[in-house]
């Protein structure tokens, strides 16, 4: 089979896992190779040079954050991360450490292959666009305005500068941490209590059910991503 | 006691001799007043009261000599010839000797009802030490408690330093417990006390053996042997020692044997029923493990090979669904097997942290029902949250688990097409959160029961579960600090509700961001 489609690179230690994803993401197109510790993932991370690692956090040799620190020192590839749901803190450290999104094991293919869809977008720049749709929304950057099947929704600043920047980084999910730091500033990082009321707030105008959001989705412990 | 012995001071002390002279001497001055109205007979009746007197206060020997000054004095100044003894005064010797005998008689009765009274306070002191530490050793259960009241009733009563040895592990004497000071148990005292241990005999100070110790020692003697040892350094007198002590001691002894032996029997039932109770949850785990991973690995299997060794294609495109279906329902919940019996095991070893931030309880609901997905997105869902309901602090992840078992519990014991409803409000200072369904009840016995580890209703709905989902729930709410309970609604099916304290309360103030679009 001849790919010519993104590369993926793919590093975890468990042999039935990489063969599946082998298997799977060839079948859709992308070009795999996959390494079972974290330095051959360093080394092939330079000689592969892929459009996107998929990295398990739990590796025998090297740390996974320290994977992720070690990558980011020179290279801005896309990582998705590989966790169990024993690793929460982990995760969070490797997403604050520059990790781009994450799937928890075990996960659903479709699940995987819509992260790593949205992760390439966001590194091809489709986001810079002036109009996003999400389903019903459509988020209009130059004039700023958001509107609903057609109907335009009033934001506060705020609440417009946290829709803005998870529509910017559409299908991602955007740490507590990092939404704090874009929106009230780095001192603020900790304070996820204002997210919590912003959020809940937005979702009031945005949703049809704010109970069963559709658009703005929870990553308990993580963060939000919009869809 | 204390007050005892000053008694048995006084009788050896000179006093009640010098008051005696000076009974005798006042009596000497009020007869000479009025001897002219009396005869000699008279006026030696009247010495005769001094000898009664000392004789009913201290006994026999105060009361001889009182005797003999009397009749000295009763010779010397009113026999003639007055101020000189004679030979015929020599008749007088007979009122001497009736002065000696009532006071002998009379001293030696007053002993004795002394000496009884002084025995039976004694007696009553002893049952009521006794009767205080057996009455404080019965409100207590723990063995460290026990020890110590031994220790103090003993101490208190004993006026001395006491110290209880109990064998440790390998058998080995080991001091568990002492009042006040302890220093005096060197080598050589432990010996003693080794030695009481193998024997079961007192020894130490004022016993037959090892007599020249510092402390007394006394084993603490049942019938399955000694326990222990009760070692008494008494504090140093300066009188003799009582002789009642020992014996009181050796009550205390009993008594003590007696509680400690209790103690330790209440423990050894205790130990072997968590025995019993971890035996029954190991086969419920047991059984549970082997039904529950089995079956979906059963389904998996069968489902896989048939697709792999379907060479013909036999299977229709639906029938190749189904099968695909299978083998995800069976992984699915063999996920959520392994996943409970993971939160369960972090219960238990208490490596379970919350990691307290700032939850939404909306949000936090819209996230769990979503994690559920398919079957839970046909059912007629009734979400109630108050107006205003403030953000609380728990850990979100534990939360949303604990809406997931609730709600997926709700589900399964219900019809498939029957309601659910999830009724979130603000009760004081905490939060209500209620998940009801319409399924079957449950009988009031067992409403505490669904709680419990691999507890599983009987429900005419084919209910596959591991029995843990409620206990995990529990054990969650509990490490929040809050309740969870079972029970029945009037008009059918099930409420579970759980309460979460707000500690902390979140003004509700957030400023605007600080940086300019």
């Amino acid at each position: 089979m001849e790919n010519n489609g993104p590369r993926i690179l793919i590093i975890d230690d468990e042999t039935q896992i990489r063969r599946f994803l082998r298997v799977a993401l060839s079948s859709h197109g992308y070009l795999v190779k996959d390494v079972g510790t974290g330095k051959e993932g360093l080394d092939a991370a330079a000689m592969f040079s892929p459009d996107l690692v998929v990295l398990d956090l739990g590796l025998p040799d090297i740390d996974g954050i320290e994977v992720v620190r070690q990558l980011r020192e020179w290279s801005k590839v896309p990582i998705i991360i590989l966790s169990v749901k024993e690793q929460e803190q982990v995760k969070i450290t490797a997403l604050d450490c520059g990790a781009d999104d994450y799937v928890t094991k075990p996960f659903g293919m479709g699940e995987l292959l819509a992260r790593i869809r949205a992760a390439l977008r966001h590194v091809s720049g489709a986001e810079e666009q002036p109009v996003l749709q999400f389903g019903d929304l459509t988020i209009d950057f130059v004039h700023r305005r958001i509107t609903r099947d057609g109907n335009e929704i009033k934001l506060t600043l705020t609440e417009y500068e946290l829709v803005r920047n998870l529509a910017i980084n559409a299908g991602k999910v955007l740490t507590h941490k990092s939404l704090l730091r874009a929106v009230w500033g780095p001192s603020y990082e900790n304070e996820v209590q204002y997210l919590r009321v912003y959020i809940g707030q937005i979702r009031r105008k945005l949703e049809h059910d704010p109970s069963r959001p559709r658009h703005i989705i929870t990553e308990p412990g993580v963060g939000y991503r919009l869809l | 006691m204390a007050t005892d012995r000053a008694a048995q001071r006084h009788s050896t002390s000179i006093i009640p001799y010098l008051v005696s002279c000076l009974m005798v001497l006042l009596m000497t001055v009020f007869i000479s007043f009025v001897s002219a109205f009396l005869g000699l007979v008279n006026i030696s009746l009247f010495y005769l009261l001094p000898v009664l007197l000392s004789a009913a206060r201290w006994g026999t020997l105060p009361a001889v000599i009182t005797g003999i000054m009397g009749t000295i004095a009763f010779d010397l100044f009113f026999v003639p010839p007055i101020y000189s003894f004679t030979v015929e005064d020599l008749r007088y010797l007979i009122s001497f000797a009736i002065f000696m005998l009532v006071g002998f008689i009379t001293g030696s009765l007053s002993d004795r009802l002394k000496k009884q009274v002084n025995y039976s306070q004694q007696r009553e002191k002893s049952v009521s030490a006794l009767y205080a530490l057996s009455r404080d050793i019965a409100a207590v259960d723990k063995m460290d408690a026990v020890l110590e009241s031994i220790a103090s009733n003993v101490a208190g009563s004993m006026d001395g330093q006491v110290i209880l040895l109990l064998p440790n592990e390998k058998a080995a004497l080991e001091l568990k417990k002492a009042s006040g000071y302890h220093d005096f148990l060197n080598e050589k005292e432990l010996a003693v006390a080794n030695w009481v241990f193998e024997k079961g005999q007192k020894a130490g100070r004022e016993t037959e053996n090892f007599g020249a110790a510092a402390a007394l020692y006394l084993p603490l003697s049942t019938e399955q042997g000694t326990l222990g040892i009760l070692g008494i350094l008494f504090n140093e007198d300066k009188v003799p020692s009582d002789p009642d002590r020992i014996p009181l001691l050796e009550a205390f002894a009993g008594l003590a044997a007696i509680a400690i032996n209790r103690t330790k029997l209440a423990g050894q039932a205790r130990e072997s029923l968590a025995l019993v109770e971890s035996e029954r949850l190991r086969t419920a785990l047991f059984n549970s493990l082997s039904h529950d991973l089995r079956t979906p690995l059963s389904s998996i299997i069968g489902a896989v090979t048939g697709l792999i060794e379907d060479q013909n294609v036999i299977y229709s495109p639906e029938a190749r669904n189904e099968l695909l279906q299978t083998i995800l329902q069976g992984a699915k919940r063999m996920n959520r097997f392994v996943s409970n019996l993971l939160d369960m095991a972090r219960l238990e070893s208490g490596m379970l942290k919350l990691n307290k931030e700032w939850c939404d309880l909306q949000d936090i609901i819209g996230v769990a029902i979503n994690r559920l997905g398919e079957s839970i997105i046909r059912r007629p869902i009734d979400i109630n949250i108050q107006e205003d309901l403030p953000l609380i602090q728990a850990d979100c992840l534990l939360i949303e688990q604990l809406f997931i078992n609730l709600l997926d519990n709700a589900l399964k014991y219900s019809e498939a097409d029957s309601k659910i409803a999830v009724t979130i409000r603000r009760q004081g200072k905490q939060l209500e959160i209620a998940v009801a369904n319409r399924g079957p009840g449950i009988a009031e016995t067992d409403l505490s029961k669904v709680f419990d580890k691999f507890y599983r209703l009987s429900s005419p709905l084919q209910v596959s579960g591991t029995g843990l989902g409620l206990a995990i729930c529990k054990g969650f709410v509990e490490a929040h600090g809050g309740n969870i309970w079972a029970e029945n609604n009037k008009l059918g099916g099930v409420t579970i509700t759980f309460t979460l304290p707000l500690t902390k309360q979140f003004s509700g103030i957030v400023p605007a961001m600080n940086e300019g679009v």
